[in-house]
């Protein structure tokens, strides 16, 4: 045997693996577990910096209100330095 | 992949269980990258399911005009792979078994010490150049694929690759051959 056909025996041989019957099952029930716990902290500071972190919208949204709220407080401001 | 994309649709309109179809399809390669990367396997198949995981986690950040899911979900993988690599002890090279005599490699025994020799030197390889390698050869991935995944230009994907197959051909020809 031609060490070329070694090389690609072994490389066959990397290739060929199995993976546990159970391994499918183990995710889904993980992935079940968190939206499991998502609706019961869906309130809480880390699901909610998830959801910002995921979605784009939301990430425009928080962009905006903090901009909003910042301006009306600006707004605010100046008018009680006038007043 | 058209059939791919109205899964990931079904799954972020909640239908959870479509994400099993993504689990058949992607497992074993996911399994086998992170084992051939982190060369751990008692652990590559936890690793794998934090993989699954964080992907169905992130679904909604998946872009597919930015790359194809296998790429996403590789990228992942690479990530996942390098904690856990950092975690672990690195082999060096002066690790690697003693050199033998160059031999005939004829028989099971012959063959079996290549196999090892291969192996310990892939894994022995900077980390850079064993997952560009893993992801080259035995994932079939294309260099453009495997240079999204790694962050960097294509001719550096072609230089690891290369410089990997050439410490296996060195291995291989400290053993007696000389074709890679």
């Amino acid at each position: 045997m031609k060490t070329e056909e070694i090389y690609n025996t072994w490389k066959e041989q990397k290739k060929q693996i199995e993976v546990s019957k159970s391994f499918s099952g183990k995710v889904m029930n993980r992935i079940y577990q968190y939206e499991r716990n998502k609706c019961k902290s869906l309130f809480n500071a880390q699901s909610l910096i998830e959801l910002m972190s995921a979605h784009t919208l939301a990430k425009a949204g928080l962009i905006l209100t903090g901009g909003v709220v910042g301006f009306i407080r600006v707004v605010f401001v100046v008018t009680m330095v006038l007043e | 992949m058209t059939h791919e994309t109205e899964i990931i649709r079904q799954v972020l309109e909640g239908d959870i269980e479509s994400f099993r179809l993504l689990l058949a399809r992607y497992e074993k390669p996911v399994v086998r990258m992170i084992r051939n990367i982190t060369y751990d396997k008692e652990s590559c198949e936890d690793i794998a399911q934090d993989v699954f995981l964080a992907a169905y986690k992130k679904l909604a950040s998946f872009d597919r005009a930015r790359s194809s899911f296998s790429t996403w979900l590789f990228t992942i993988a690479r990530n996942k792979s390098i904690n856990a690599l950092k975690k672990k002890r690195p082999l060096s090279m002066s690790e690697l078994p003693e050199k033998s005599n160059p031999h005939n490699p004829s028989d099971d025994m012959a063959k079996r010490e290549f196999y090892d020799q291969l192996d310990k030197t892939l894994e022995a390889l900077p980390s850079r150049q064993r997952r560009a390698f893993v992801l080259a050869e035995f994932e079939k991935l294309s260099y453009a694929e495997i240079a999204q995944i790694e962050g960097v230009r294509l001719g550096t994907i072609k230089s690891r690759i290369n410089r990997a197959k050439k410490k296996l051909r060195t291995a291989l020809e400290e053993f007696g051959g000389d074709v890679v």
